[in-house]
């Protein structure tokens, strides 16, 4: 009986070394083929080959080695196609506000029940470099004006704002429990002027500045799940509306069968402000949805839902819930140009109801320009 | 009552007495619908017998091993059809493949001398001595290819007198196919990890074409034959030129259902290492549980070579396959125009697969790694502008 159970136990070992080293000696054969593909800077090629190496290969040494060059093919193909790393855009859009909202951190923001159209000036750059195969590095700079056409309502136009903003990110890809995965590490600053005086003058209204740290793990070809904390530091020109907040998330993008994406999140925003009565905690969940329709046209529905605990201002507000649904889309029209349209509705609730219960529908539309 | 007990012993024994008689088979291994024509009632079981003058018919997604007695296998793929014309335990089998793919492995006659067994088809013939091999015959395009696994298989093309021949008699056509096997003016030698096609226009099969690497390797380590050996056996094959005198390409695919072989074509590299030839474009891709090739997503191979649109899938990628690979289909094969090298398709590609030239095997990848991040909707509610301080052009 023993001998019969060792036998039997020696043909299973046998058959699975017999199978390894099948499935390593197809793994090699296919990278040969993409390294002679890589060789050749043909790297679309090169990482087909390599992913039937990858999904072949049983060593997970060698799968491992594997997965590197499908990165390092990625990332040389990156390079090959892109003739620079800078980016530059250009946009312009006009807008429509049935409700203009005082500025500032989104959990005190008020509405001022007036209507006024506006536009929108942006401006944006970013500089990638990606130093090694799985190293790179990001800066980004983004300035934005916003104008309301109405001057007649010094609180309307006393939101005319200019923002500026700042970041850099190192970002690594890697693999996070065998699977891939990339993380990015930022650290970001907002610098913003406003004519919050109504004197028609733009003046320094806040600054910001904090860190994200975001993990997005490829669980599948078409899923990615994303670990994020973003820890802010918020000051105001008036000093005690300043506020240190500190948001963990949790993200999923699903890539459809059909090449769209939806998109969710959930984050919670743990707000403690200069004077304890600005203390809040926001609890929010979106979902988008990322259609693309033809060559050129994508159209993106959102929802987004948001519960605000106020602590100390709960016997004034309450807790507060804010709807937000909208649709954006963006046609590009030539390599350069892209028309982009937003269409966003808005409710929020709260016990105090002058104030912070309001409805706002905004409708942007706007051109950008990529140099 | 002692002579009806008697009679029916005896028509019980019958078959068993006849199947003992008669030269047969045995099937080893079936799956799926698989049929013999002649007893169409008939269920096949492991452990049935197949007999000589039998035809094995199996459906899609079927298969049927079976082994004889002369040490012996032959393994029958899916949509295919084979008639088993003579089966002699010392002499020569004779097997007709009729359309489909077949796998077989013939153990080498001690004294090493005369044919094992030969496979024909409706165009051509192979002698078998003590080798590993894959037929595959299309009788739409009537195409015959041939993969040699291991050791050598000698090919001819069948001539029509012969066919008429061995409609006749199968001992008739085992002897006029054994003599034209043996002359070398007719016949091509095909080596271990070389390939050979013989096409209804040509005189003689086409100069034996080294098989695209993976893909070899891939039909070897699946077929089932090959995983009845002992463990150490490695897969191995013989170097061959990376162009034959024919100016055929090597490391090009064999598409088992079709009999084709998609050889390099435009901009192909020499793979210096294998010295093979590797295709460039989106040609499809080797299936790695079966070593079948697997046309790229939305397209669809015809019997004639020519791709088309699958219009029940939209392709990833709009190229054309048959620009970057040449088919054989053994007439004015130079003369074919190429397929325009700019895609004409409607709905497929969407805006970040046109900017970044994604592919199935590629997909879209940012332009630097978490880029996508950014540029994919979603994350930049929170990652870039922050959430916070809202500027206006979000979301």
């Amino acid at each position: 009986m023993k001998f019969f159970l060792i036998f039997i136990l020696a043909n299973l070992l046998l058959g699975s070394l017999s199978f390894a080293q099948d499935s390593d000696t197809l793994a090699n054969a296919f990278k040969e083929q993409a390294d002679s593909y890589a060789e050749s800077e043909l790297y679309d090629e090169a990482i087909g080959q390599y992913q039937q190496a990858a999904d072949a290969a049983f060593n997970q040494e060698l799968k491992h080695k594997i997965m590197l060059s499908i990165e390092h093919a990625k990332l040389k193909k990156i390079e090959l196609n892109k003739e620079h790393n800078w980016d530059f855009t250009f946009g312009q859009s006009a807008f429509y506000d049935s409700n203009v909202l005082r500025q500032g951190p989104e959990s005190q923001q008020t509405g001022t029940q007036k209507a006024s159209p506006g536009t929108v000036t942006n401006l944006y750059q970013s500089y990638a470099k990606s130093f090694s195969k799985i190293h790179a590095l990001q800066q980004q700079l983004g300035l934005i004006y916003n104008r309301y056409t109405d001057r007649a309502h010094s609180n309307i136009y006393s939101n005319d704002s200019l923002q500026g903003s700042f970041s850099f990110s190192y970002l690594w890809l890697h693999l996070f429990m065998r699977t891939k995965a990339q993380a990015r590490y930022e650290v970001f600053a907002d610098y913003s002027l406003q004519d919050y005086e109504g004197k028609n003058t733009l003046r320094y209204f806040s600054k910001d500045y904090g860190i994200n740290l975001i993990e997005s793990i490829q669980t599948s070809q078409s899923h990615d799940l994303i670990f994020a904390v973003r820890i802010q530091k918020y000051d105001n020109e008036n000093r005690e509306n300043g506020l240190t907040t500190i948001t963990p998330s949790l993200s999923s993008s699903l890539k459809t069968s059909s090449g769209n994406t939806i998109y969710q999140s959930l984050e919670s925003q743990f707000i403690t402000g200069e004077v304890s009565t600005n203390d809040s905690r926001v609890y929010q969940y979106q979902i988008s949805y990322i259609r693309y329709l033809g060559d050129n046209l994508s159209i993106t529905p959102y929802l987004q839902f948001q519960l605000q605990d106020t602590k100390e201002q709960k016997d004034t507000r309450g807790t507060e819930s804010n709807y937000l649904g909208g649709l954006s889309s963006s046609y590009k029209f030539s390599k350069k140009w892209s028309f982009d349209s937003s269409l966003v509705h808005r409710r929020r609730y709260s016990k105090e109801k002058t104030l912070y219960t309001y409805y706002q529908t905004l409708l942007q539309l706007g051109a950008s320009y990529e140099f | 009552m002692k002579l009806f007990l008697l009679l029916i012993a005896t028509l019980l024994l019958l078959p068993q007495l006849q199947a003992a008689t008669v030269p047969h088979g045995t099937v080893v291994l079936i799956k799926g619908n698989v049929k013999i024509q002649e007893r169409p009632r008939t269920i096949l079981q492991k452990g049935d017998y197949i007999s000589q003058g039998e035809t094995i018919v199996t459906a899609s997604s079927s298969l049927i091993k079976v082994s004889f007695p002369n040490a012996s296998t032959i393994f029958l793929g899916p949509n295919s059809s084979v008639k088993l014309f003579m089966l002699e335990e010392k002499g020569t089998n004779l097997i007709n493949l009729l359309k489909g793919q077949i796998e077989a492995q013939y153990q080498k006659n001690p004294d090493g001398k005369g044919l094992k067994a030969i496979v024909k088809t409706n165009t051509a013939a192979l002698g078998v001595r003590g080798t590993q091999f894959l037929v595959t015959y299309n009788p739409v395009n009537n195409i015959t290819s041939s993969v040699t696994f291991e050791g050598h298989v000698s090919l001819i093309k069948n001539q029509k007198r012969w066919n008429d021949i061995c409609s006749q008699s199968a001992s008739s056509c085992t002897k006029v196919l054994d003599q034209a096997l043996q002359k070398t003016h007719l016949a091509q030698i095909i080596p271990a990890g070389g390939m050979s096609q013989v096409f209804p226009q040509q005189f003689r099969p086409s100069i034996p074409v080294a098989l695209n690497k993976a893909q070899f390797i891939s039909l070897v380590i699946n077929s089932p034959i090959h995983q009845d050996r002992p463990t150490s056996q490695s897969v191995n094959f013989e170097a061959l030129p990376a162009v034959t005198k024919e100016g055929r390409r090597s490391g090009g695919i064999i598409d088992l259902k079709t009999s084709l072989y998609l050889e390099p074509g435009e901009g192909a590299i020499l793979n210096k290492k294998t010295n093979q030839f590797q295709a460039r474009g989106e040609v499809g891709k080797i299936s790695l549980q079966t070593g079948e090739y697997i046309p790229p997503t939305g397209w669809k191979m015809n019997p004639n070579g020519n791709f088309e649109r699958d219009k029940a899938q939209d392709p990833i990628h709009g190229q054309n396959p048959n620009h970057w690979i040449r088919i054989s289909n053994g007439e004015n094969d130079n003369k074919r125009p190429l397929p325009p090298a700019v895609p004409n398709l409607g709905k497929i590609l969407h805006k970040k697969m046109l900017q970044n030239n994604c592919s199935q095997n590629s997909p879209c990848q940012p332009k630097i790694p978490g880029q996508d991040l950014i540029e994919n909707g979603g994350i930049k509610f929170f990652a870039f502008p922050r959430a916070i301080v809202r500027l206006r052009a979000v979301p």
